[in-house]
């Protein structure tokens, strides 16, 4: 499943705690949703670049397993935006479930 | 070519060399680990195409790469060229004001103009300035849509309105576009130097080698223009719709790729559209016959970089679209 226009607020929740690499970062939303929210890989990276663009995320190079990588970190603007997202996602997951549940 | 290679060469068509570099590099990465863990990793990074779209969203193309020195160091105009486009606007002004109904003409006029003094007083040499004139800039093709609607008629309105925006607003996006990518530290590397060239005159010449890939749409979007305006009204933009989709026919069916032949198709192109432009005068048409020449003096601006490159350049190192 992918839930359109979530992408972002899923990137920015999965380096909340820690920085992390693009492949680290598609799999661990994979794992956390059990593999229901799958997106294509080749999209996230885009994704990664628009946060940068407006200032949620910043990269840096780092090194995993002797390999360079380029790892994002969420910026306090960022952690803003994940606040902002998830409150809107509770608005909306609550109004879809209403209407769902009770028809 | 290996399935990796020709998803990273679909994906990054069109980018600047730096932003390919950044993308080959992340997707390589991405690759090795997905590899390293099982699995399909090219059916995992999915459609190279839909990924090309999304990248030329966030990182800069080729084209905003050979744009980005043009804004972001300008050149100030000289003072022999305000001097020369403020008589060229002063003179038109006055040709109308001859002409036309001048009380209906003029307010329409002061809102075409109106943003012009803004490349020498504000020019958009910023993230924050560009987001200002993009602004300023869609503000004013809706007043000139609605102030030629309101003196002139729709039809006035809605063909003005599309020119205005696509002159005015289109440069100033793509300056905007630039200006918040190169904000999250992307580079780009100078159009190599061609010697004898202006930065402007290189940017050209590189288009005509290479093509410009906003061409695909805006050739075709300027003819149906045309043809709307020719079937709108006959008298005044029929003999010159009629004159450039002949040139358009003739430069991709005439063998004209010598400098002689070139210079002789070049001279018919030109008399024509000059004939085209005053003949609508002859008969009266409806509307000012100053749209045509309006229209003749748009495509000889456009045709001004050309000019110069033909001087400049040995015949030898003409690209094909320079003997049009």
């Amino acid at each position: 499943m992918n839930v359109r226009g979530t992408l972002p607020a899923l990137i920015l929740e999965a380096i909340e705690r820690r920085p992390d690499h693009g492949y680290s970062i598609a799999q661990r939303i994979k794992e956390r949703s059990s593999g229901v929210l799958d997106f294509k890989e080749g999209t996230l990276y885009p994704a990664l670049h628009k946060l940068e663009m407006e200032g949620s995320v910043e990269s840096f190079e780092g090194i995993e397993k002797g390999r360079a990588r380029r790892y994002y970190r969420i910026t306090k603007e960022g952690r803003g935006v994940l606040a902002k997202g998830r409150k809107e996602w509770g608005k909306v997951s609550r109004a879809v479930s209403v209407i769902l549940e009770g028809a | 070519m290996t399935p990796l290679e020709q998803w990273l060469a679909d994906a990054t068509r069109g980018l600047s060399a730096e932003s390919a570099s950044r993308v080959r590099e992340e997707i390589q990465q991405h690759y090795d680990s997905a590899t390293e863990a099982g699995g399909d990793a090219i059916a995992a990074l999915g459609d190279p195409r839909a990924a090309n779209r999304a990248y030329r969203k966030v990182l800069l193309t080729e084209q905003e790469a050979i744009l980005a020195p043009a804004f972001t160091q300008p050149k100030r105009p000289s003072l022999r060229s305000r001097l020369l486009s403020s008589a060229a606007l002063a003179a038109w002004i006055l040709l109308l004001s001859r002409k036309h109904d001048w009380p209906r003409i003029w307010p329409v006029q002061l809102a075409i103009f109106s943003t012009l003094p803004l490349s020498w007083l504000f020019p958009a040499t910023t993230l924050k300035r560009s987001r200002v004139r993009a602004y300023l800039a869609g503000v004013q093709a809706a007043v000139v849509v609605g102030v030629a609607w309101w003196y002139q008629g729709w039809d006035v309105g809605l063909t003005v309105g599309p020119f205005v925006f696509l002159l005015n607003y289109l440069p100033n996006y793509k300056s905007l576009s630039i200006f918040r990518k190169l904000a999250t530290g992307q580079t780009y590397s100078p159009l190599p130097g061609e010697p004898g060239l202006t930065h402007l005159e290189a940017i050209t010449l590189h288009r005509l080698r290479n093509g410009n890939p906003s061409d695909k749409y805006l050739a075709p979007v300027v003819l149906l223009m045309l043809v709307g305006a020719a079937a709108w009204l006959p008298a005044t933009f029929a003999p010159m719709t009629t004159c450039l989709i002949a040139a358009v026919v003739a430069e991709r069916t005439l063998p004209i790729y010598t400098e002689e032949r070139s210079r002789r198709y070049r001279i018919a192109k030109w008399t024509a559209m000059a004939v085209a432009a005053v003949l609508p005068a002859l008969y009266g048409a409806r509307i000012p016959w100053s749209g045509a020449i309006f229209m003749a003096c748009l495509f000889l601006m456009s045709e001004r970089l050309n000019i110069l490159l033909r001087r400049k350049l040995p015949v030898a190192e003409w690209p094909k679209r320079l003997y049009w």
